[in-house]
């Protein structure tokens, strides 16, 4: 079976993802901001008859000639395609229609490849018709490729599309029209094919490059003296009077602040509602179990309802706050904000060593550390790319949020300040900002000693308003949820099955005598998991936690949110299992918990804070420390990143507990 | 291009070498291009320039390596011609 490769390539911001989208029916995330796609998705297309494409999204570009690491993933695929010279690839080219020009650049360069290319003329609805017909008129005559209009955003022109990538890619070989020999790749001598790598710029070969690009650039224009697109509809995306507040020099960062205010509104106060939901019905479903199969199989039943239900329920507690934190990101980067807030903070973020476009990482953080670096990609300052990766896991993810909503409701009542806003919401938000600043004080320190390499400038274009598509709203959000269900959900449950299977058990127990109920559960103490956790106690004892918690920090380290599901298992597994009356939420269970010593409250408010501000800057993430080590090709960095951030959990956690024990 | 007046037709006359400057021409900001300075925030620190059809956002101290010219302003690129570019 032949299998061809079409790589979906393009300026950035030109519309290609969503055109992948629209090909692949696979929702990949795409935003009205350049640069989110930072690595290529791949994703099958079957045409029948035994013919199968892969359709590969790669991230945007302006020439051949990569300065960024997401540049750098766009250009090898396209001269890697070149030069395997198989016949079997075929460049889907998206450009902006009414920013021809632009294209035209990498249009030329991947021509003079002699790579198949099909031209799509995307948001065609900013150029009038009768033009487009001229264009794509002008394609065929003057530079020698077939194009194809579309707009992508309303699925226009996409049947047009999956009927064209049908063809023979042979079709779409560049027509020899094109008058006098081109000007030399230049940036192909930078190009090592056996590794795969670029090797670094040299200043007579940046002269040339330019000298290359201006050359290209007089012959296109020449070219363009025919093409009838100089009347576009679109109006620049400056100025404009909803800028004149979002982009004010005060005003601008008043509502930045107001909708990140509305964010954690959302995602505390009006998440709550169907959380509960969530907890009742698993409450109720655990009960039904419990009343059907206690009789018969006793042990099985103490595995399901007391090991299993609540791992699960931990889990699924949490979807309706990840779907709300998903669809403010996606409002946020597809309506063009996110760039107007690089563009505003940049100068602000650049003092502290960061970079304008270190937002959009930064606040993709308060969902997952995971992506977001990755998204660091676009950073073309080394450095300041450095310094984002490094504070990247102070911004407070997802997995976080399960752990804080938990505690909070120890640490502070449920009351309203002024009416509206939830205390325990305020509070949130506060232990976020506590994040920020962290990240901010830790950039400031690293800024003195990382070591400036390579490339060093801020530049990003800010795309016109728009309307975020709507089955982006949804779709985007759902398939977050599904995969944290289904990735972190795994974990959790297989953790929670693993911890009651060491809390049910203990040194002094007959396993199999326990399952069928012949014989009772040891007392939590006495079990593995009481076992170790007094092991542990020791070193967290500074940070008034007890055995317990350390369990649950040793369990959480290979994800954060693991801790709830950790707590609900251990809690769940205390009191009289065969007792309705004492399995109540896991909440309750943990507030009828006392110190063994001091007989107060195990969940006291120093506990508990000492407890937020652990996780508030704990690196407990493996995957983090995975896409480090990724991104920065060394130990080195993510080694850094792990000592410091634990240091200041422990130190800034025993600091919190003592304070509060004075007060 | 730092200092030039906001909201005015600017005309490039050079790009001074370097890596910005050359992804500037990468982008199709190319001498005797026009251009216009659409916002200015952070005190000036950051500028919004208006290219063709696009907007880009760039920091003003290192916008310097752009070089404009606009009103009756006498001065000329001897090094690079005027390219015949489409309005824009």
């Amino acid at each position: 079976m032949k299998r061809s490769r079409i790589l979906v390539a393009g300026n950035p911001n030109s519309g290609k993802s969503t055109l992948f989208n629209a090909l692949s029916g696979l929702h990949q995330k795409t935003a009205n901001f350049p640069g989110v796609t930072v690595e290529s998705l791949q994703s099958a297309l079957d045409f029948g008859n035994g013919i199968v494409a892969d359709l590969v999204d790669l991230p945007g570009t302006y020439s051949l000639y990569p300065q960024s690491e997401d540049e750098k993933v766009a250009c090898r695929e396209i001269i890697q395609a070149s030069l395997d010279a198989q016949g079997d690839t075929l460049i889907l080219l998206v450009l902006d229609a009414s920013n021809l020009f632009r294209s035209m650049l990498l249009i030329s360069q991947i021509r003079d490849l002699n790579l198949p290319m099909l031209v799509v003329l995307n948001k065609a609805d900013r150029v009038n018709n009768p033009n487009l017909k001229g264009v794509i008129r002008w394609f065929s005559e003057t530079i020698g490729l077939i194009a194809v209009a579309a707009d992508a955003r309303k699925g226009r022109g996409v049947k047009e599309i999956q009927r064209a990538i049908r063809r023979p890619i042979a079709t779409y070989t560049p027509g020899n029209r094109n008058p006098g020999a081109p000007p030399a790749n230049q940036w192909m001598q930078l190009y090592n094919p056996p590794m795969g790598v670029f090797q670094p710029r040299q200043e007579e070969i940046h002269r040339v490059h330019s000298v290359e690009t201006v050359e290209r650039y007089s012959r296109i224009a020449a070219q363009l003296k025919s093409c009838p697109i100089h009347e576009t509809k679109a109006k620049p995306a400056l100025p404009n009077a909803i800028d004149k507040v979002l982009l004010h020099p005060f005003l601008g960062y008043g509502v930045f602040v107001a909708v990140m205010l509305l964010m954690f509104q959302a995602l505390f106060a009006w998440a709550s509602y169907p959380m509960d939901g969530i907890e009742s019905m698993m409450l109720w479903a655990a009960d039904f179990m419990q009343q059907i199969l206690q009789e018969h199989h006793p042990g099985w039943t103490r595995f399901l309802v007391r090991g299993l239900m609540p791992g699960i329920s931990g889990v699924l507690v949490f979807v309706p706050q990840i779907f709300i934190l998903f669809f403010f990101l996606v409002v946020l980067e597809e309506s063009g904000y996110m760039s107007r807030v690089s563009y505003l903070m940049d100068h602000g973020l650049r003092s502290l060593g960061l970079n304008g476009k270190s937002i959009v990482p930064m606040i993709g953080g308060f969902a997952c550390a995971v992506p977001s670096i990755t998204a660091t990609r676009n950073i073309i300052a080394w450095k300041e790319r450095i310094a984002t990766i490094m504070v990247l896991p102070l911004m407070s993810c997802s997995a976080r949020l399960p752990v804080y909503a938990l505690l909070i409701q120890f640490a502070v009542p449920n009351g309203y300040w002024l009416g509206i806003f939830s205390l325990q919401g305020l509070t949130m938000m506060g232990l976020y900002l506590l994040g920020v600043v962290t990240a901010i004080g830790s950039a400031l320190v690293m800024k003195r000693w990382i070591k400036p390499k390579g490339p060093s400038y801020f530049m990003l274009e800010i795309a016109p308003y728009q309307w975020p598509v709507s089955r982006n709203l949804w779709q985007i959000p759902v398939r977050y949820c599904v995969n944290f269900v289904q990735g972190a959900g795994k974990v959790i449950v297989l953790v929670s099955v693993l911890l009651w299977a060491l809390s049910s058990f203990g040194p002094a127990n007959d396993v199999m005598d326990t399952l069928r109920g012949k014989q009772d559960l040891p007392p939590l103490e006495q079990s593995y998991a009481g076992v170790l956790g007094k092991a542990l106690e020791p070193a967290v004892e500074p940070l008034g936690f007890d055995w317990k918690i350390g369990i649950a920090l040793v369990t959480s380290f290979a994800a954060r949110e693991v801790f709830v599901g950790t707590m609900a298992t251990i809690y769940g597994l205390e009191g009289d299992p065969d007792n309705p009356q004492t399995r109540k939420r896991l909440k309750d269970l943990m507030a009828s918990d006392y110190k063994s010593i001091t007989n107060q409250p195990m969940f006291d408010t120093a506990t508990v804070w000492s407890l937020l501000i652990f996780y508030a800057f704990a690196l407990q993430c493996m995957s983090t420390i995975a896409v480090t080590r990724t991104e920065t090709k060394s130990w080195k960095w993510p080694m850094i990143q792990l000592v410091y951030l634990t240091f200041l959990a422990y130190a800034g956690s025993f600091l919190v507990y003592n304070l509060c024990l004075l007060i | 291009m730092d200092c030039a007046p906001a909201g005015k037709p600017l005309r490039v006359v050079r790009l001074i070498e370097g890596d910005l400057s050359l992804k500037l021409i990468e982008m199709g900001c190319l001498p005797g291009q026009w251009v216009e300075i659409v916002h200015r925030a952070s005190g000036g620190r950051a500028l919004a320039l208006r290219v063709a059809e696009y907007v880009l956002a760039l920091r003003a101290e290192e916008a310097k390596a752009v070089l404009v010219r606009w009103g009756e302003s006498p001065l000329v690129a001897k090094e690079f011609s005027t390219l015949p570019l489409p309005e824009g």
